[in-house]
């Protein structure tokens, strides 16, 4: 019995001792997190911050931010879920899949904001894009892929069947294989996949596809993409035209492709945070699919590679491009 | 650093200590560098979650399959080597690189989300204690129970057994001791704690994630050099126990580099912060080793 008890008032202890800290009123705390950096993902963390500016709150000024980048380490991501957790900031905003799901793990109360996650359903982040509830919302950043088969129909109006070279073991990849076939099938055309586990099967996974489609995707996949050029040298031999989901591909050679702003979504999460901040319950905030606000796109042509693809830019979409590499 | 994150820290730590534990086993005990853990890890996670949530099955009956999910993986890695004459790294990476793909079959998928539903911590959430508290000390008696009964089994017959094979598998081999059998269960025991560690980790991050083995081989090996430095481990009960200690030591090692921001360190350094921090605990141990034994020769004139 008077273990139990020493047991119960020692947990009581601990638990008043970690109630959050608070924070002086005029100085607004956000924590921001992501599992890696890559340059989409910076970009994106950019926006966030410049979005909060242009609404009142400038880092060092009106605003406090943390930021921890996890090194690719699942467990150092948690630990990080936990020293946010203890710091209590006003704001948690999760970087990617795994970094929100280890901040939703960790709180139940502190709002949290996640942005470029393909998938927050299936993450189980939030129940519904409206008025998600609990404490949790934000940003999907699935790629425009619609729009995406549309661009290549510019250049290629008889295009009947679309090659798509993937990793398997990526999500986004599988996520965009699916939303590719449900497009596909509204345009009648045919998705014809390769697979690559690994970079250095690309090149085969490519050339398995040449003659059997009038034209090859290449997701936003990191292994896949990590092979850029090489599967254009195989777009310029054979001519066969290679369109990019990452708009850094066009130049590396892709021919052409139209993709999220990273910068634009980040700005999109940046205004949610802002919303909170300003005293606005997080979970009456309706989460978003960044593609669906249609002003959130850029679209790169690389002219001198697609005309070695075989392809003529048409001139509608020479004048719609945000960027042209010669 | 807060309490809320020093608790963070042992709750990850004591998983890790698991995993150190079966690092212990395979690198210490018999003598075999295991690579399968990196795929195991994560295998843990997956199958866990799959049950879970794709099936329904109770979490700590989830967390035991993966277990047994993960005895298979380490038993086939061993098997490689000891029926094919495999060199054990190479059959640790090979099954290790199989299991990425098996775990994507198995989540279909890279990432299987655990968020909303029961786990094995859901049993502690009516006792009226906050999970941040309750988990690690439910994790610390784990380790520590998992600890005694490695403790115990390698006090046994068998245990002796596999003591011998991996000391000197010649001579085991001269007294009857099947050294392969040994490096069969040994190597299978050590993947089933990785594979545990996994589920409990996946359940407590709230997902199971193919790339949630990056580095496990690492940190459970810096786990029991560390522990073993700091504890110096003369019998098996020290050297599990410094096992432990040191898988801890290594999580607040890391949660010193998250708060090095101060001395004017960026998030990207974590992992250098973390290398030189351990280095660090490794070269004082080892000064201070001396110091005792240039105390102790002193006082014995």
């Amino acid at each position: 019995m008077k273990v139990a008890t020493l047991i119960r008032a020692g947990m009581l202890a601990l638990a008043t001792a970690a109630a959050p800290v608070a924070h002086a009123a005029d100085m607004k705390t956000i924590a921001i997190s992501t599992i890696v950096e890559v340059p989409s993902l910076m970009d994106g963390k950019q926006g966030i911050i410049d979005a909060l500016a242009d609404r009142g709150y400038i880092e060092g000024e009106t605003l406090q931010i943390e930021y921890q980048n996890a090194n690719g380490s699942m467990p150092t991501q948690q630990q990080i879920a936990k020293k946010f957790v203890g710091n209590a900031p006003d704001v948690i905003v999760p970087i990617t899949t795994p970094t929100a799901q280890a901040m939703v793990a960790s709180t139940k109360d502190i709002p949290i904001v996640f942005v470029m996650v393909t998938d927050p359903l299936k993450a189980k982040l939030i129940e519904r894009y409206e008025q998600p509830g609990a404490n949790v919302t934000g940003v999907s950043d699935a790629a425009p892929i619609g729009q995406q088969l549309n661009l290549m129909l510019e250049f290629l109006p008889d295009m009947k069947t679309v090659g798509f070279v993937y990793n398997p073991g990526l999500d986004n990849a599988l996520a965009a294989l699916a939303v590719l076939k449900e497009e596909a099938e509204k345009r009648n055309l045919t998705v014809v996949e390769s697979a690559a586990p690994t970079t250095n099967e690309v090149i085969l996974a490519t050339k398995k596809l040449i003659g059997k489609v009038d034209a090859v995707y290449v997701p936003d996949d990191t292994t896949v993409v990590a092979a850029m050029e090489a599967i254009v040298k195989i777009g310029w031999d054979v001519k066969m035209p290679i369109f990019s989901g990452e708009t850094s591909g066009v130049e590396r050679g892709a021919a052409a492709s139209v993709g999220l702003n990273y910068y634009a979504v980040g700005r999109l999460a940046g205004d949610m945070v802002a919303d909170v901040l300003d005293g606005k319950p997080v979970g009456t905030i309706d989460a978003v699919i960044a593609k669906d606000l249609n002003d959130k796109f850029e679209t790169l042509i690389n002219k001198s590679s697609a005309e070695k693809m075989g392809l003529t830019v048409p001139q509608s979409t020479l004048d719609a491009a945000t960027k042209i590499f010669e | 650093m807060s309490l809320y994150e020093f608790l963070g820290t042992l709750e990850t730590g004591f998983i890790f200590a698991i995993v150190a534990l079966g690092a212990y086993l395979t690198f210490k005990i018999l003598d075999f560098p295991d690579l399968t853990v990196e795929g195991s890890f994560p295998l843990g996670a997956a199958v866990c979650a799959t049950l879970i949530v794709g099936f329904g099955v109770n979490p700590w009956l989830a967390t035991l399959l993966a277990g047994g999910a993960g005895f298979a993986a380490g038993f086939v890695t061993a098997y490689l080597n000891v029926r094919f004459n495999i060199l054990h790294i190479l059959a640790g990476i090979l099954v290790g690189i199989a299991l990425y793909s098996l775990n994507l079959r198995i989540m279909t998928g890279p990432n299987k989300a655990l968020l909303g539903v029961e786990t094995v911590y859901s049993a502690f959430e009516g006792w009226g204690y906050p999970g941040y508290i309750v988990n690690p000390i439910f994790l610390g008696i784990l380790v520590l129970v998992i600890k005694l009964l490695i403790d115990l089994l390698l006090a046994t017959g068998l245990g002796i057994s596999m003591r011998a094979a991996g000391a000197n598998p010649a001579m085991a081999e001269a007294n009857g001791v099947n050294v392969g059998n040994m490096k069969l269960f040994g190597v299978g025991l050590a993947n089933f704690l990785t594979a545990v560690a996994g589920a409990l980790f996946a359940q407590i991050f709230g997902a199971a994630d193919a790339y949630m083995g990056i580095g496990v081989i690492i940190v459970g090996l810096a786990s029991v050099i560390v522990g073993m430095s700091v504890l110096p481990s003369d019998t098996i009960a020290r050297a599990t126990a410094a096992c432990i200690i040191g898988a801890v030591l290594y999580r607040l090692a890391v949660a010193a580099a998250l708060n090095a921001d101060f001395i004017g360190l960026q998030a990207s350094d974590v992992q250098m912060v973390t290398a030189v921090l351990v280095a660090v605990a490794l070269i004082v141990q080892q000064s201070g080793l001396s110091f005792l034994k240039i105390f102790k020769r002193r006082s014995n004139d």
